[in-house]
Order: C-alpha cells, then structure tokens, then sequence
C-alpha cells in the first residue's frame, strides 16, 4: 500500500495523507457496512423490544391496553409482594423443574460417557451416534413423544399399572415430572457429548501413572478424572438449564395447569387473559435471570478454557 | 468368566439406553401407522396401515403447512445466510474495539425466552401491520436461526489462514472481491452447515409462529400443536405430522452433525 503519501484528492483534508491510512479507514467503514445488516436487525428485533417490554413493566409507555398510565411499580409489586404470590410460586416450580433436569441430565451424560471411557465396549461407535440422536429431535416433536408414551392411556404408566396396581400420572402433573422425564431425554446427549469429547482430551499417561502407583478405578475417577472435567459437567449443566428454563414447547405439552412453568405463565397472562402488565413484568424478571445464568455459563466456560491451557 | 460377566453388563447398559432413546421414536411411528389401536391392547396396534397418511382433514391441511413451513424456511435460510457471511467474515477475521460486544449481542437469542420476543413483538406488530403476515413470521423466524448459522460461518472464516486475504490485496483485489473470491469458496462447509441449521430452525419454530402468524400462517409445528389438546386431541394425526417435520430434521441435522459443537446446539430447537 506503499509508504508514501498523496495530496488529499477532494481537498477537504490539509497536507498530505498516506495512502494506507485512506485505504485502512475505508476497510473499516466497509467492515462496519457489512455488520451493519446484524446490527440493524437486532437492534429492531431484539433491543428495542427488550427495552419496550421493560418501559412497559414500569407503566412508561402504553403499548397495549391494560397498561398503568404513568410510573408505577404496581406489576413487580404484584410479582414480589402478593400474599402467597403464585407469581413467585411458579418462578420457584420453574427453577426447581430446571435444576432437576440440568442436574439429572448432567448426571446421565457424565454416566454415560464415563462408561464409554472406563469399559470402551466394543459397539462405542453406535453407541456415540445413537446417545447424540435426542440433539437432532425438534422440542415440541420430542415433548409430544414422550406425551405419547407417558399419557394415562400411554405406554409407561399402563405398565406401572400391569405391574404394581397403581396409577401415577406421569404428564400435566403438579410435581412436573412430565416436563422433567421428557427435559433429561433431549438434554442428557448435551451432557454426554461435552464430556465425552472431555474424555478423550484427557492424557492417559496422568492414569497410566496412577495405575502404576496403585491406585483402584474409583480412585482414579475421583484424583484425576473428576478435578479434570468438573468444569465441563458444570458448563454442560449451564447450558442445559439456560435452554430448558427459557423452554415453551415442553411446558406447552406436558405443563400442569398449576403450578404453571414461567413461560406458560406469560402466555397465559398475556395472550389469554389480557393481563399485559403482569406478561412484561415476568418476562423482564425471566430475561434478566435467564442473562444471570448465561452470564455464569460464559464464566464457566472461560475457566475451562482457563483450565484447558494450564 | 469375568470376562463374559463384563461384557454382559456392557451389553445390558448398551441397550437399556438404546431403548430409552429410542422408545418415543418407536411409539411416534406406530401411531402414525396404527389404523386400529383399542384402549384394552394398548400394548400394540391391532392394525398397521396408511389410514392416517389418507386422513381427509390431514390432506386437505398438510399442503397448506408444507407450503408455509417450507417456503418460510427457504426464505428464512437465505437471508440470515446473506446476513451471517457478510457479519461472520467480520466477526471471524478483524479485531476490533467492539467486536466483543457485537459478538454477545448477536448471542443473545441463546439466552432469550421465544415467549418473551413473542409478547414483546406482538403489539409492535400489531401497529406496524406484521401481525399474521407471512414477512413477519419470516423475520421473527431469522432472530433464532441467525446466532446458529454464524457460529458455524465464523468457525469456517477463523479457519482460513489470514494471509491468502492479505496476497489478494497486495494483488490489487478490493476487499470485497476477496470476500467473493477467496472467502465464498472456502468457507462453504461452514455455510452448508449454517444454512442447515437456519433451515431446521425455520421449519420447527413453534411458540413465535403461534403468537405471531397463527391462524392466518399455519406451518407444521402449529398445526401438530392443534391436534394435541389445543383443538381436540389425536395422537394419530399429530404422529403422522410429527414424521413430516422429524424425518427432514433428523437427516439434515446429521449431514450438518459433524461441524458443530454439542455447545451450540445446547440452546435446542425450541
């Protein structure tokens, strides 16, 4: 691009200015140009939204019908402070469901892919692509499967039924086991692919050692296996609790009428009932929760990363 | 003999969980085929057949949904493939100030409830006249598919040594040219897998399209909700839909399996 310079060709810019320096400033507005399509349409779609739903939750604007006019901290007043808030109830039924499922799946995946690394049977290859399956299968085709199969006249509990003389139901239930059965099944192959793959980056001279001094499989597991994945099973669990907290599809098929999953909540209080200032009140406390744990998700990865490099 | 007993364990452990995953497949496929399946053999159907795949109601709503879902899809998977080339060559080749914020907000869909977006958009629509409007379920469709695909495009332009850019310069090509003609070729695996994942996304968006197109935008994954207690219930139907919108996800995902990383798909296809 050359080290010389030359005159200012429009004139508008005194002495002389390098060639590369001209060149350097138009890469740049050309490299803005072309993020500008992303920005432009999240800003539209995303941000501006964002910050109306919240406008709206504190009365600033009247978006929709229903709205306070004015200031007014009535729907967070509303979420927090009622006697017996179902609001709170339900955000509790949602967090808990959630770290049900993040823990179980999290478990089931580590299981798994601790068994393929201990006993590396010999079908491992169909055994990778089959655990990996759930990934590829839609949320709402998923939740209605399990439906099919945990439904009163569905498969399990006319088994439970055969077998012990009793009827549990399994979907649509108060506790949510339906929503946590049909979570760990899609989410569980999240578990097991990060710590599979964690699995094979481990160096197997670190066992091969503590073989050679004496140690037993469980010690093994628990002096270098567990210390070196703790950080993969922690952002595994992250990443399956962010995406089945943020979920509507599950709920959708297999939430109770009550307690309500907060997403269905907000469908229902919004859509149905028309009640928008309580559907943006629990949509902003939603998001801003759901950011905390994505936020505490990009911190755990980063330690790993952290980890990976030491 | 110890031997035999570990390897029967490691065959049993193998296909306990062959049949856990693969149970609700199995149940999905029999009844979309059962023609006959009474309440006293729930067990098995007493008859297979295509009854279902022939059902009046299924004929006369399947095209409508196949046109929306798919003619969204491909619109969907175009656009946000135009928009995650052009930002991940950016995104996956400069450094920059603000590069990192630009990075986390085009990540934010991964941590943003669809219900939140879908109440969110509802009235703005309302007033700007996308409520119900097929260019609307299309733009909403693209918030959830764009994070996905440029994950993908930026992993394939990290990929490209940055010196081929810099020889194309030193030769006299402009920037752009460079992205045309070095870029594009090279980042193609990245691009398949990036348009896959747009596309699947599109074709199994639900809560969005329910909120945002529905009635008047009737795609796959809201006419399957019709037939699961929103209307009336009948597994049958909703299992025959359920395979039109499974068996396309399934294979196109697993083409596109081997460039992405199970971190990305942890966000689901909700």
């Amino acid at each position: 691009m050359g080290a010389g310079g030359s005159p200012c060709p429009h004139g508008f810019l005194k002495g002389r200015v390098p060639m590369w320096k001209l060149s350097a400033k138009r890469d740049l507005w050309i490299d803005w140009f072309l993020l500008s399509p992303l920005i432009l349409f999240y800003v539209g779609m995303i941000i501006i939204p964002l910050i109306l739903i919240f406008l709206c939750s504190l009365g600033l604007i009247p978006l929709t019908a229903g709205l306070p006019q004015g200031f007014s901290l009535e729907g967070y007043r509303r979420f927090f402070l009622t006697p017996g808030s179902p609001y709170l109830l339900s955000f509790g039924f949602t967090f808990l469901v959630t770290l049900a499922v993040a823990v179980l799946a999290t478990l089931m995946g580590y299981a798994l892919a601790l068994f393929l690394k201990l006993r590396r049977p010999r079908w491992s290859k169909l055994f990778i692509s089959m655990a990996r399956l759930p990934l590829f299968v839609p949320y709402l085709i998923a939740s209605f499967m399990w439906w099919t199969l945990l439904y009163p006249k569905g498969y399990v509990p006319m088994i439970l039924k055969s077998l012990f003389g009793f009827f549990t139901p399994l979907t649509n239930d108060p506790y949510g086991l339906g929503i946590i059965i049909c979570a760990i099944w899609m989410k569980f192959s999240v578990a097991f692919s990060i710590m599979h793959s964690q699995f094979q980056m481990l160096d197997p001279d670190l066992e091969a050692a503590a073989r050679n001094l004496g140690a037993g499989t469980w010690q093994v597991i628990r002096k270098i296996y567990f210390p070196l994945t703790i950080y993969g099973a922690l952002s595994s669990g992250a990443a399956i609790f962010l995406s089945v907290f943020i979920a509507f599809s599950i709920a959708f098929v297999h939430g109770a009428s009550w307690p309500r999953f907060l997403s269905m909540l907000i469908y229902r209080d919004a859509v149905e009932r028309g009640d928008w200032l309580m559907g943006y009140t629990i949509s902003v406390i939603y998001v801003i929760v759901a950011f905390f744990v994505s936020f505490l998700y990009m911190k755990v990865l980063a330690s790993r990363e952290k980890g990976r490099r030491r | 003999m110890k031997d035999l007993r570990k390897q029967l364990v490691d065959v049993l452990v193998m296909l306990l969980v062959f049949i856990y995953i693969l149970a609700p497949v199995a149940v999905i496929v029999m009844h979309a085929f059962a023609e006959k399946w009474y309440a006293w053999h729930w067990w098995a159907p007493q008859k297979l057949g295509f009854k279902w795949f022939k059902d009046p109601m299924l004929l006369q709503e399947i095209p409508r949904a196949l046109f929306y879902s798919y003619t969204i899809a491909i619109i969907v998977t175009a656009v946000t493939l135009a928009i995650a080339f052009c930002s991940g060559y950016v995104l996956g080749t400069k450094q920059f100030r603000a590069r990192s914020l630009v990075d986390q907000i085009a990540n934010l869909p991964f941590a943003f409830p669809a219900i939140v977006l879908g109440i969110a958009l509802l009235p703005i629509y309302s007033r700007i006249g996308l409520l119900r409007n097929y260019w609307g379920v299309v733009l909403v469709h693209m918030v959830g598919a764009i994070p996905y695909t440029l994950r993908a495009v930026i992993g394939s332009f990290r990929s490209i040594p940055p010196e081929l850019e810099e020889a194309a310069r030193n030769l006299g090509a402009s920037k752009l040219k460079a992205l045309y003609k070095i870029y594009l070729p090279l980042t193609w695996p990245g691009l398949v897998a990036g348009a896959i994942f747009a596309f699947t996304w599109s074709l199994n968006e639900f809560v969005l399209t329910l909120l945002l197109g529905f009635p008047s935008i009737f795609t796959l994954p809201v006419n399957i909700s019709q037939y699961m207690g929103e209307y009336f219930l009948s597994p049958q139907r909703a299992a025959v839909l359920g395979l039109f919108l499974l068996v396309p996800t399934v294979a196109l995902l697993l083409i596109a399996e081997k460039y992405l990383t199970p971190e990305s798909m942890a966000g689901g296809l909700g």
